[in-house]
């Protein structure tokens, strides 16, 4: 379908630059935020069916109030505390493709026309600050999921234990900051290569 | 060093470090970390950090930005944009700028259902750009009118910016949704006017299309009533309390996850929408988290609590201040991106307009700041230098100089300021909505 082909063409230097990717490790990184990112995803949309499923049950317990069958219908249990520590989760497990395909906003505005070495050296810094910063949010929520394993802490209806929402934060997070190592290395070498080898 | 010295300073140096490329959310992070440590200790640091992460990325209400995104992105796979763009064209395509102004019906129409601009910008660009190139549409009119025309992603609700501001100054979203709609449709016809009057000064920009059958108009008509059902589903079903802002999402994405498997969506599809919103979501996620650690660096410095008193109690007129407060944003949002503006300052400028009579009880009051604050950030996302609609237009139109993009969106900059001239004016118009529904 038609549709179908202009939207794959919005992402297609997205797909790009996942193969441009020439060494193995590149396309390793770039493999894995890719799955996660697919994670979080199927995640999301799991939510969203079980929201409307749940929509669905709440409408249909009155009705099965009245007809005794249809007792089995019902809201889903605990939907709420499934909802925040999965949608903790796929929020998170977005976090290493945005890293990778250099998602985040910056204010383009003094280094538009700048040369493709000056370019990668600021990337690189970007890329640099942001494993400093990734690595103490991973440091933190490791500390924040060790409390919680401490107490054994868990959701009040469903009797999830809470650290499993730190844990898969923390997760990807770690996975971003490992890629955006890469990323601050492959910059840092395309800073410094010779005119014209880029 | 005294502690707001210390928050200015760190204010200043952050958005420096902005200018300098870092990235926005990554800028803010740091600062609120750097005022932190030095305010406090690095145990407070990293204790605050423990829970503020975990929370930031779970809070319930923030849960709605990533499924309004995967509901977009649906939509546009189901063919949705095509179809509201053709309706929009046999309606109105015949007139002189017609396709312009289909181009924003279109725009409009594809709002409802998307909550983001950018996101608005790019889908309809896809399909209305080669369209109004083919038919001789100058440059400027062609990328100006996409530019302007994906603000109304954000202007008419669900808009994710309204999301945020709802968060910060404590309000109830589907209000805001409510209150939206009307300016939503002001922008729209603006910006129709705004085309109009442009090709009649030139008509050089815009030749004559031919004008479609009654038949191709009640088939193209037909195939948007999906996009009108999800809209009244999602927002009249979260104002009426039939499900919370999240279920809302929940059904809307879901109608459009259908729509678009009907359409004939399979895996890589599925995997196309996965992966713009998964950038998006992280992306805004990330600011959220910046701001929110900067924020509560700030409020423990105090700045904001005495920029707002300094603010609400300077003596002057409410309506100056408010006049005041608009310009900054259009000057700021010349510069910057409209959610870190609006994560940065709503908590210096909202307290204040609070403390400020304008004749309306708060709740009314917060509303009708809000979508003033929506529709003057919206700004900043056509205005040049830093415009990210324009930035992404322009990117797809390779043969048009990005000069010629400024140009073209001026009118559309012009409508905006006159609209938001005409709302500050008069409340009762974005109050309107939510009073023929109580």
């Amino acid at each position: 379908m038609k549709n179908r082909e202009l939207a794959n063409g919005m992402t297609e230097s997205a797909q790009h630059r996942i193969r441009a990717q020439s060494d193995p490790l590149g396309r390793l990184f770039a493999w894995l935020a890719d799955a996660a990112a697919i994670a979080g995803g199927v995640i999301l949309t799991c939510m969203i069916v079980m929201t409307v499923a749940s929509i669905v049950g709440r409408a249909l317990a009155g009705l099965g109030n009245a007809i005794a069958v249809m007792r089995v219908f019902g809201p889903v249990p605990g939907d709420f505390e499934i909802m925040s520590m999965a949608g903790a989760v796929a929020v998170a497990a977005f976090m290493p493709l945005c890293q990778q395909q250099a998602g985040h906003v910056v204010v383009d505005l003094l280094f538009r026309d700048a040369g493709p070495r000056a370019r990668a050296a600021i990337s690189c810094i970007g890329h640099a600050l942001f494993v400093a910063v990734g690595a103490l949010i991973v440091r933190s929520v490791y500390g924040g999921m060790a409390d919680k394993l401490a107490y054994g802490e868990t959701t009040m209806l469903l009797r999830l234990p809470a650290w499993w929402g730190y844990a898969g934060v923390m997760g990807f997070f770690a996975l971003a900051v490992l890629i955006a190592l890469y990323l601050a290395a492959c910059d840092l070498r395309r800073a410094f290569a010779a005119t014209g080898s880029r | 060093m005294s502690a707001s010295i210390l928050g200015l300073t760190l204010f200043a140096a952050m958005l420096v470090a902005m200018f300098l490329r870092v990235p926005i959310g990554l800028a803010m992070f740091i600062a609120g970390a750097t005022g932190t440590l030095l305010l406090r200790s690095w145990s407070a640091l990293v204790g605050s950090l423990k829970s503020v992460v975990y929370d930031v990325y779970a809070t319930d209400s923030l849960a709605v930005i990533p499924i309004f995104l995967l509901m977009g992105n649906f939509a546009a796979q189901a063919g949705m944009s095509q179809a509201l763009y053709r309706m929009a064209q046999t309606l109105l395509g015949h007139r002189r700028g017609g396709l312009a102004i289909a181009t924003i019906g279109a725009c409009a129409g594809f709002g409802a259902i998307c909550g983001s601009s950018v996101a608005t910008a790019a889908t309809m660009g896809q399909v209305a750009l080669p369209e109004m190139r083919r038919a001789g549409y100058a440059g400027s009119l062609s990328t100006g009118t996409l530019a302007a025309g994906g603000t109304l992603g954000i202007l008419i609700p669900p808009s994710i910016v309204l999301v945020i501001y709802a968060i910060l100054a404590e309000q109830n979203i589907a209000k805001l949704f409510i209150a939206a709609f009307i300016p939503g449709v002001l922008a729209a016809l603006g910006y129709m006017a705004a085309i109009t009057i442009t090709v009649r000064r030139d008509p050089g920009l815009a030749p004559i299309t031919p004008r479609a059958s009654r038949t191709e108009i009640l088939a193209a008509t037909g195939a948007v009533w999906p996009v009108l059902l999800i809209f009244m589903l999602v927002i009249g079903g979260m104002y009426a309390g039939l499900f919370t802002p999240t279920e809302g999402a929940a059904v809307g994405a879901f109608g459009t996850l259908l729509l678009a498997l009907g359409a004939g969506m399979r895996i890589t599809g599925f995997l196309v929408c996965v992966r713009q919103t998964a950038i998006a979501t992280a992306m805004i996620f990330f600011i959220v988290l910046g701001a929110q650690l900067f924020n509560t660096f700030m409020a423990f410095t105090q700045v904001p609590q005495l920029v707002a008193n300094a603010i609400a109690g300077s003596g002057l007129n409410p309506w100056l201040i408010l006049t005041l407060i608009l310009l900054a944003y259009l000057v700021l949002g010349c510069l910057m991106d409209s959610l870190s503006m609006i994560l940065l300052t709503i908590p210096i400028f909202f307290p204040a307009i609070m403390k400020l009579d304008f004749g309306l009880a708060p709740e009314p009051a917060a509303i009708w700041f809000g979508i003033l604050v929506l529709i003057v950030v919206e700004v900043g996302l056509i205005t040049p230098p830093v415009g990210m609609n324009l930035f992404v237009i322009n990117a797809m139109a390779h043969d048009v100089p990005m000069l010629q993009t400024y140009r073209g969106v001026l009118p559309f900059v012009v409508t905006d300021i006159i609209r938001t001239i005409v709302l500050v004016a008069f409340p009762g118009i974005t109050l309107l909505a939510l009073r023929l529904l109580e």
